[in-house]
């Protein structure tokens, strides 16, 4: 980009960013929700996951939906509307205008009557927001991965706990009854020692292989750049900023990019677009990973630590990226389940392996899957069901208590299932993972004080700094 | 093995090369040999000089807003003092200034703390704040001072940056400066100053200080504070006493 261009855009609407929201002090108020127990929200992010979770929101009367924030004009009109609509018919007017809008989320967080916030903006606002919110008061249901970075995550666990705030964490395949049957089965000893489990870690090939990249294969160059696990930044053009979006807010803390719509527009059913950029997101722990680390390290009884070596493939000792914790348990990333029978000849070869969201569990009395989207549980030999018990191994994706058990926490002030440490620490799976990509060799991780041993020079990237005037 | 090693070196000097004339529209494959050189160098003293030299080499000839971010992201591996005098340059370059603080903020070289102070006087605005959170994240006394000297600013953002920047210190000599901050703030700067003071608390515990830390507690617990202040300092002074 010129650096002509760079400039008009530093004069114009960054303006709207750069004084700090100050709040005043009167406007934070008391602890907990109202008596009649109803739990006041605001949704940040009205994009297609937010508006997921505004319809989760809205059909649920414990809740009330008070105000929508997004910095982009249009989906935030549409979630206000869709707010109003939605309580008006309750109302004996029809008519119902309480639903407030912000572009700015340190508004909404200002406002008093403002219990909890559900965080479901892209990832480089996820820990920000977060801490944002506690140290307002605010209770916290955010989107993962929670964190770009293991301070990041860090931060958001301190700022909760000191605020004793309620969050959870929106990984909510864990809530699903089946996938919990079996985590905590594996977790009771079920599979006897755990040796191995498999989990999935995708390159960039498919995703900037994909239709949409298309127009700008020349600078993605799919060929080379799709081989990358991590995430990359292009030389993309800049684009018009569509009309209604503050793209200046959109970017917020990340590293300044220009407009481009491959990051803000994945046409539905797509999700995440900006996952591919490092700027914005974190590739496989965006996609999917920070689903399979919060499953897998409940099964393993690890949600509250993490592995203590991160094997790179180059090293010699597994085909693909491995993690191995303190108990010698392997967990391997592998590009698709084939490698399982392929590479590591881990199953039978009948065994159909299908689903994302959690992992491929092999112990010593046998082997199961904690897959969702991917048909019905597997495993075997069959005698392990007869002591698992399920009442059905299909996996209903609906029928999970993630936001109840959020509900119920916030009234009743204890952790929820998936709370700030289980987050923080299935988010710095992926951020090892990443690391061990960047750096091209294998890491030996001290998941206690959160610090590389070997090379200690890695830990300069456990963190990284926030663009002006944004800092937790 | 000869033949693989000037085959690596070849294809890096293709990446600087292509580097050089990176901009919009570029080709992002071309500078893969450069990341993984990087990557490669974190624990390879030598390596890690050559690459540093030679990006900090097109860093200081006036790259393409796209080549300085990507050269920035690089040094954020491997920079180390050598890097502090050019980023220090960039910090007043209004395409280039923001990116070049955010990587002297996480640099692991002690010059980098009186190069942002030195650059303090010369920007105003968004990057002054940057700089002036970035003076909270190392562990500098000589920070200090200057940090609260500047929280007593009459711009109240800078204030506020100020107050947060000797929080996220979480020092005994930054507890000290919070001691003159907590008697009489300015009641718009109330909140800000009682977060930070909480997080000089939080650091002061970790670094094993702990009556230094209930004391700022304790302050925060007498009226006039906000109460999410409020409510924060006495969770501290519990979990101290406990």
């Amino acid at each position: 980009m010129p650096r002509r261009t760079f400039l008009r855009r530093g004069a114009g609407a960054a303006g709207l960013v750069f004084a700090p929201l100050i709040l005043p002090a009167t406007v934070w108020g008391a602890e907990g929700p109202a008596p009649s127990g109803r739990v006041n929200v605001g949704l940040i992010g009205k994009g297609l996951m937010g508006s997921g979770h505004l319809r989760r929101l809205l059909g649920d009367p414990a809740f009330r939906v008070l105000a929508v924030c997004d910095a982009d004009q249009v989906r935030l009109t549409d979630g206000k509307n869709q707010v109003e609509q939605h309580y008006a018919d309750d109302t004996a007017s029809g008519t119902y205008r309480g639903c407030a809008a912000h572009v700015d989320y340190r508004e909404l967080i200002a406002r008093p009557d403002i219990d909890a916030v559900v965080i479901v903006t892209p990832d480089h606002w996820h820990a920000l927001q977060a801490v944002d919110a506690a140290k307002a008061g605010k209770d916290v249901y955010c989107e993962k991965p929670i964190s770009m970075t293991v301070e990041e995550g860090r931060r958001v666990v301190e700022y909760t706990q000191r605020h004793q705030r309620v969050f959870q964490t929106g990984s909510q395949y864990r809530s699903i009854t089946t996938i919990r049957q079996v985590c905590e089965f594996i977790r009771a000893g079920g599979l006897g020692r755990v040796k191995s489990v498999f989990t999935l870690f995708n390159s960039l090939a498919s995703w900037i292989g994909g239709e949409r990249f298309k127009p700008y294969a020349r600078i993605v160059n799919a060929d080379i750049c799709g081989k990358s696990y991590v995430p990359l930044d292009f030389a993309l053009p800049p684009e018009p900023v569509p009309e209604g979006l503050d793209w200046e807010m959109w970017v917020g803390p990340a590293p300044w990019r220009p407009y481009n719509s491959l990051y803000h527009i994945n046409p539905a059913p797509g999700v995440v677009p900006w996952s591919f950029c490092d700027a914005f997101g974190v590739t496989s722990l965006t996609w999917h990973l920070a689903h399979s680390a919060d499953v897998i390290q409940w099964a393993l009884g690890m949600e509250t630590s993490g592995p203590v070596e991160i094997l790179h493939p180059a090293d010699g000792q597994f085909p693909t990226l491995t993690c191995r914790y303190a108990d010698g348990t392997l967990l391997h990333l592998v590009d698709h389940w084939g490698m399982v029978k392929d590479l590591y000849h881990a199953v039978p070869e009948t065994a159909r392996l299908a689903g994302n969201f959690g992992g491929l569990f092999v112990g010593e009395r046998g082997w199961i899957t904690t897959m969702t989207t991917g048909g019905p549980i597997e495993g075997g030999p069959e005698g392990l069901f007869e002591d698992l018990r399920l009442p059905s191994r299909e996996v209903n994706v609906g029928a999970n208590n993630h936001h109840a058990n959020w509900l119920e926490c916030i009234r009743t002030r204890r952790q929820p299932s998936n709370h700030e440490e289980i987050g923080h620490r299935s988010a710095s799976l992926g951020h090892l993972a990443n690391i061990a990509c960047w750096t091209g060799r294998s890491l030996k991780w001290d998941p206690v004080a959160e610090t590389f041993t070997d090379p200690p020079a890695a830990n300069r990237l456990l963190r990284r700094a926030m663009r002006a005037p944004w800092r937790i | 093995m000869k033949a693989e090693s000037s085959s690596v070196n070849g294809a890096l000097d293709e990446a600087f090369s292509q580097l050089a004339r990176y901009a919009t529209g570029s080709s992002r494959g071309g500078l893969v040999p450069i990341d993984e050189a990087v990557g490669h160098a974190l624990d390879d003293a030598p390596l890690r000089a050559t690459l540093e030299q030679r990006l900090l080499s097109q860093l200081s000839g006036a790259p393409s807003v796209e080549a300085g971010y990507y050269i920035c992201d690089k040094l954020r591996f491997i920079g180390s003092s050598a890097a502090v005098p050019v980023l220090a340059r960039l910090l007043t370059d209004p395409a280039l200034g923001d990116i070049a603080r955010r990587t002297l903020e996480v640099l692991p070289a002690v010059e980098v703390s009186g190069a942002l102070r030195r650059a303090l006087p010369k920007l105003d605005g968004s990057s002054r704040i940057g700089v002036i959170h970035a003076l909270g994240r190392q562990a500098d006394p000589e920070n200090v001072p200057v940090l609260a000297r500047l929280s007593k600013d009459t711009d109240v953002a800078v204030a506020a940056a100020a107050a947060g920047a000797l929080g996220t210190l979480g020092s005994l000599r930054a507890a000290e400066a919070f001691r003159r901050l907590l008697d009489q703030p300015r009641p718009e700067l109330r909140l800000a100053i009682g977060q930070a003071a909480l997080d000089c608390a939080a650091g002061l515990l970790k670094t094993g200080h702990p009556s230094d830390a209930k004391a700022i507690y304790r302050t925060l617990t007498e009226s006039g504070w906000p109460e999410v202040v409020v409510r924060a300092a006495r969770q501290g002074l519990e979990s101290v006493s406990s």
